[in-house]
């Protein structure tokens, strides 16, 4: 009879302790989760203008703006975002020092959206040699600077480069302490608005084979507590661009003003990305799948800008990895994509 | 006793100050004070604290002006301060980023005097109070007693016409203050300079003075004058001995201590 | 007393009564106890970078957070022999060392005469106060949008964040280093037959001095700190744009070698103030 008792008991206990591991380890969902966003017109600030992913989530999001890539590693650092989406080069620096990130997807690829805006008389990028052109430090428009100035063959050494804050960079064109920049927009037009032209895109540098792009990346340990909310957020990304990409206008007229910026602003700067879908970034012309990621073109991109990065001093030789692939999980974007 | 033409004089002068902080009241530090120095007199006031003798020498020195009456010196209207009447303060005031020598020849050189003027007075005041080995040094290298010998060389060789002394030797100890009024008494002896001395120190006044004059509670006005018998040179030995002396003291004493019960009980203007 | 304590009674006698010690250890000793907190203070900060080297070698903290000393002793073997950003690293802190300096020597200059003119006439002053005493306690890192505005992006930028963060501090102290003059000394010289002129230049300008040179001191350390917000307006060199710029690629042992460096520098700069005071003004802090 004690026995029977004894074992009636031990069985209830260790069932309850179970149920509760297993409660622990279904995620619970968090209070909130922070996106790190740009500030700018970019297709998912449609989801923060209509609560999509926090509908998807079933809990609130916290959108924290930054002023450049840069200053999302220092976020992330301090455990402070849960995703951001920004540029190619400033992931690849901040996976270099081991931040313990992933990257979940690479939703945009930079066509137009970031441009060398250049005062007259400066037509080529040879012009600019005895001039001094403005960019944000450490972000995918210094990394194209710098690209398409070593693959034009141009005397790097004879542009004085200068790293200054996008708002900054308006400012210094305004005074004519600067002759060219290269920035994304609201900045790139407000350049051009002030008798600025275009001299060279991003665009331009993929016939060499160079992809700077913006990527979806997430901290580690977010991700191993809430990969079903990862795959959420990949989703509803997706949707976004597919909603814009249905509307190209009315989703720019929505952002410009939700932005409060002028709509030709948000049009052109939105229209200046390449959107590969879920399904294309799965391929080896981009990120590729587990197997493929360690060929795939965007992956060899993170490695070509570490190089770069470290052929300039920026990072340290040592860190830079072997490769990116270790950085990369498709896992969620193959759960994404399943779901439909 | 007055002369007709006295060397430094307060004519019926009188003082007062505002009150602090706007209490309304203002009081009466002086009131209907007259006083003449002759030529040559060395003369000291003896008073308690509060009497308002150092306010005497702040206004002959020119610092401040009276509400009341004149301040004349040789005959004429004292308008502000001036080096022919020189201060020697309780404090010794030297200049600590001047050296001895410096400080003692700060009067010459303010006149524009050539050094060739001043230089070999300076060292022979410099020996007579004893410092000529410390003419390179420097104030915060001597004591006290040291400092206030400075100051003296340094009034005396300004060559003042009338010398302000506001209590000099209150701060030092008791035989470096012996040391100091022999000293004092051995420069005016040879310079004649006409001295006006205040102090608290009925011994020192007797030893220095050819008359005492004693102030009254506030508010002030002279009370007493005495003039002393004694004979020059004075020793302070002999001086003790006299019994002249004894006799003085009991007055003086008598008188300031009146007047000190009165200001301690409160009775003000 | 058993036999254990009457040899240690036993040692203890004989080591006190003995005089063969030799001499070296006692002059030793000697040389020890009179540099007693001198002492104390480097046992101090080698603790601290003991403690330090211990976080990151027994991965206590994050590398990337804290790295520990020897990564930064490697990095800066690596900045001395490659430079930083192509620029050696001795140009950096000769660069952020001479902008400093360019605006130090301009500020007293400028200041101290502008502090004793307000330290002299009250109707100076009370023209000026309004405005000293409103930007003095201003960051200075608030006016970084508009001196970039004002000035650009060249050096003159620079130079007039650190000037006008030294130059306010050393208008106050110098007006404040007038005013202070005792009213005793005042008086002794014009016993003493001074004319007003040669009051203010026998009596109170030496006078002012060793306030003088303290608010010179502090005034130069403040102005130092300022570096980092001149050097935060597109310079491409310097100590404080190191700092800033490794920071964007969360180079964290470049950020802390620099700041170590600024630290450094910024302690020498007063050390040198300090010999100069001694020199000059010998003596400060003493009776007279």
């Amino acid at each position: 009879m004690r026995n029977n008792w004894l074992n009636t008991l031990l069985a209830v206990a260790i069932a309850a302790l179970q149920s509760f591991a297993s409660v622990a380890q279904a995620q619970a969902v968090p209070s909130e989760v922070r996106f790190a966003y740009a500030g700018g017109p970019r297709v998912w600030i449609l989801g923060k203008i209509d609560g999509a992913f926090e509908k998807a989530f079933g809990t609130k999001v916290k959108w924290i703006p930054f002023a450049s890539g840069a200053d999302v590693l220092t976020l992330f650092a301090a455990k402070e975002i849960d995703i951001a989406r920004f540029g190619s080069s400033p992931a690849a620096a901040g996976i270099a020092r081991k931040l313990p990130v992933e990257v979940i997807g690479a939703p945009e690829i930079i066509a137009t959206s970031e441009r060398l805006i250049a005062r007259k008389g400066i037509a080529t990028l040879k012009d600019l040699e005895g001039k001094t052109v403005a960019f944000p430090a450490n972000s995918t428009a210094q990394y194209a600077f710098e690209v398409a100035v070593k693959l034009a063959k141009v005397d790097r050494s004879k542009i004085k480069g200068l790293a200054l804050k996008p708002a900054e960079i308006v400012a210094a064109w305004k005074r004519n302490d600067i002759d060219a920049a290269y920035v994304w927009g609201p900045f790139s037009q407000q350049l051009e608005a002030d008798s600025g032209k275009e001299i060279f895109a991003t665009r331009d540098l993929q016939k060499d084979d160079v992809l700077v792009f913006n990527n979806f990346v997430v901290r580690k340990e977010f991700a191993e507590h809430h990969p079903d909310l990862v795959v959420k957020f990949l989703r509803v990304a997706q949707d976004k661009v597919d909603q814009y990409k249905r509307d190209p206008d009315a989703a720019a007229q929505l952002i410009a003003t939700h932005l409060d910026i002028p709509l030709e602003t948000a049009r052109s700067t939105l229209s200046g990305l390449q959107y590969p879908s879920l399904a294309e970034q799965l391929t080896p012309a981009y990120i590729g799948i587990e197997s493929t990621k360690s060929t795939s073109r965007i992956t060899r991109a993170y490695k070509d800008t570490a190089n770069f990065l470290a052929d300039i001093g920026e990072i340290r030789k040592t860190d830079v990895p072997d490769s990116y692939a270790s950085a990369i999980n498709t896992t969620y974007l193959q759960r994404a994509v399943a779901v439909k | 006793m007055s002369q007709p033409t006295a060397r430094i004089a307060l004519n019926r002068v009188g003082l007062r100050f505002a009150a602090a902080h706007g209490s309304g009241k203002s009081h009466t530090v002086l009131q209907d004070v007259s006083l003449a120095l002759a030529e040559g007199e060395f003369v000291c006031l003896l008073g308690s604290s509060g009497c308002g003798k150092s306010s005497i020498l702040n206004l002959l020195a020119g610092f401040i002006a009276p509400d009341h009456g004149t301040l004349e010196m040789d005959g004429q209207i004292i308008h502000g301060p001036g080096p022919q009447r020189g201060m020697v303060f309780q404090q010794p005031t030297l200049f600590p980023w001047l050296s001895v020598r410096d400080n003692v020849t700060f009067g010459p050189r303010m006149a524009g005097l050539a050094a060739d003027r001043y230089l070999p007075e300076a060292d022979r005041f410099l020996r007579l109070v004893g410092l000529q080995d410390y003419a390179e040094h420097y104030p915060w290298q001597l004591s006290g007693g040291m400092r206030q010998r400075v100051a003296l060389a340094r009034a005396w060789l300004a060559d003042p016409q009338v010398l302000l002394m506001d209590e000099p030797f209150g701060a030092l100890d008791a035989q470096t203050r012996l040391s100091m009024q022999e000293l004092l008494t051995h420069i005016w002896q040879t310079t004649r300079t006409t001295i006006l001395f205040v102090t608290h120190d009925v011994d020192e006044a007797l030893y220095l003075a050819d008359r005492i004059l004693i102030m009254s509670a506030a508010p002030g006005r002279i009370r007493e004058e005495l003039r002393l018998p004694f004979e020059r040179p004075r020793s302070l030995e002999d001086l003790v001995a006299d019994p002249g002396y004894g006799k003085l003291k009991r007055r003086i004493l008598h008188v300031v201590r009146e007047e000190a019960r009165k200001s301690f009980s409160g009775v003000a203007a | 007393m058993n036999s254990r304590a009457l040899t240690a009674a036993d040692a203890l006698s004989r080591r006190r009564t003995t005089n063969t010690q030799p001499s070296l250890a006692r002059n030793v000793v000697t040389w020890l106890r009179r540099r007693k907190y001198a002492l104390i203070s480097a046992t101090a900060v080698l603790l601290f970078v003991l403690l330090w080297q211990l976080c990151g070698s027994l991965h206590w903290v994050d590398a990337l957070l804290l790295p520990p000393p020897s990564e930064i002793l490697g990095t800066a073997a690596e900045l001395i022999s490659n430079g930083y950003r192509q620029t050696p690293l001795w140009q950096h802190f000769f660069i952020s060392v001479a902008r400093a300096s360019a605006a130090f020597v301009v500020a007293v200059g400028a200041g101290v005469p502008l502090g004793l003119g307000m330290g002299l006439s009250p109707t100076l002053a009370a023209a000026l106060n309004p405005f000293v005493q409103f930007l003095r306690p201003l960051p200075k890192i608030a006016l970084i949008p508009l001196v970039i505005v004002w000035f650009g992006i060249g050096e003159s930028a620079k130079f007039f964040l650190i000037f006008i963060s030294t130059f306010l501090s050393v208008v106050v102290g110098a007006a404040a280093a007038v005013l202070g003059v005792s009213q005793a000394r005042l008086r002794a010289a014009q016993t003493l037959g001074a004319t007003h002129h040669q009051i203010f230049a026998f009596v109170v300008l030496p006078n002012a001095l060793p306030e003088l040179f303290t608010s010179v001191r502090l005034s130069i350390g403040i102005g130092w700190t300022s570096l980092i917000a001149a050097e935060m307006v597109a310079a491409n060199s310097g100590l404080g744009w190191m700092v800033i710029n490794a920071g964007s690629y969360l180079r964290t042992d470049v950020v802390l070698l620099g700041i170590v460096l600024l630290g450094l520098t910024g302690y020498f700069f007063d050390w040198a103030l300090v010999q100069l005071q001694r020199r000059f003004v010998p003596w400060a802090g003493k009776d007279a």
